[in-house]
């Protein structure tokens, strides 16, 4: 297991626990968790293209 | 359109404005008389001035280019529709130029003096008492701009017809004020000044029944709210020897939430389109993981309203005076 750390300010914490109040999830880990399971496969890194200044002068 | 009550018409010659008072439920009809020209817009709280219709709101929530169905909203912390486009026949109004000024036509033409929309704001707004430190960023009605690639913007010349037209629906009493734009010597208004009929009329039901809901937040706050309600009446800037900030929420204390990841896991996060911008800061890049995802699953509408939906869990917290 991997150990990650989430530096969260108070305002971002009622947010996490607003959303699992609506019971999205049980907690607030199991929240976090849930955004990297739901997002994560969507959000991967394509293949670095060029950058427009970089290719094709 | 049916039901309608004509209240009062003018017709606004080149070089003149008209502070107007429209008061909720009436509607404001802006109309080419000869075609092609611009016509620039502010607007107050007729019952506060310091609340005003804020163009950096309005293109946050509608675009560049508002039009029919779209809101005029008033600057926070009031943020308040205060006018529904009704109806819009061209489609081609601005929020993204400021006023023309005395000081474009000196600099960039050499003129000494020129008709300019922030002056002929200034002068329309003095019947009300303003001053033309009041004049705010326009709302410019039949100009057509476009931003262009590299993000600098342009205008161009327009194609309206006598007859086009603009309809505003005052959601609040307001002092409304429109102005024929100063540049003749610009394609704003094809390099020829021309006078613009103006009316104000009693909406019928119909239109009343058009205007969408629009959010009532704790967020829209009154100057009951303020810390400070009055009206500063002398120019200096002088510091309050007694201050003692209340910024909300500070200190902004920071909390660890710590989470175990599996293999599985941790791949997705190290293979996160964003990661990079954390380097190995794994804690940021779930957190931006949770923003973004949270964005996606909750936030109807974001750049905030006019339609916030229920799904978003509801603020539980009050705001702080202001």
């Amino acid at each position: 297991m991997h150990r990650i750390s989430v530096p969260l300010n108070r305002q971002q914490l009622e947010l996490l626990d607003r959303t699992v109040a609506r019971g999205v999830a049980p907690d607030r880990v199991a929240l976090l968790k849930l955004a990297l399971r739901e997002l994560g496969p969507r959000a991967q890194r394509a293949p670095a293209a060029p950058r427009p200044e970089e290719g094709g002068r | 359109m049916s039901g309608r009550r004509l209240l009062a018409e003018w017709v606004l010659q080149p070089g003149t404005g008209k502070a107007l008072e429209v008061l909720a439920g009436q509607v404001l009809r802006i109309e080419q008389v000869e075609g092609g020209q611009c016509v620039d817009f502010n607007a107050f709280n007729l019952h506060d001035y310091k609340e005003y219709m804020h163009c950096g709101r309005t293109r946050t929530v509608h675009g560049f280019h508002p039009t029919t169905g779209d809101f005029l909203w008033s600057a926070p912390p009031r943020e308040r529709a205060l006018f529904y486009i009704l109806a819009d026949s061209v489609g081609r109004n601005d929020v993204l130029f400021p006023r023309c000024s005395a000081y474009v036509y000196e600099s960039a033409y050499g003129f000494h003096a020129h008709t300019n929309c922030h002056d002929i704001q200034a002068e329309a707004q003095r019947e009300y008492g303003l001053t033309p430190d009041d004049v705010h960023d326009s709302f410019n009605l039949f100009m057509f701009t476009a931003v262009q690639a590299g993000g600098t913007v342009r205008i161009s010349r327009q194609d309206t017809q006598p007859g086009d037209h603009v309809e505003l629906l005052a959601l609040a009493d307001t002092l409304a004020v429109p102005n024929i734009c100063g540049a003749d010597v610009m394609r704003t208004s094809n390099f020829f000044l021309k006078p613009v009929k103006v009316q104000v009329l009693q909406a019928a039901a119909e239109d009343l029944a058009r205007v969408p809901p629009v959010p009532v937040l704790a967020s829209q706050r009154t100057p009951a709210d303020f810390r400070n309600a009055k009206i500063k009446a002398d120019r200096a800037l002088v510091r309050d020897a007694g201050y003692q900030p209340q910024f909300l929420h500070t200190p902004l204390a920071v909390e660890e939430v710590v989470v175990e990841l599996d293999d599985e896991e941790i791949a997705l996060l190290a293979g996160y389109e964003h990661r990079p911008l954390y380097r190995d800061d794994l804690g940021a890049v779930l957190r931006d993981v949770f923003f973004s995802w949270w964005e996606q699953r909750f936030l109807a509408s974001p750049n905030g309203a006019p339609a916030l939906q229920a799904a978003a869990p509801a603020p539980s917290i009050p705001h702080d005076r202001t």
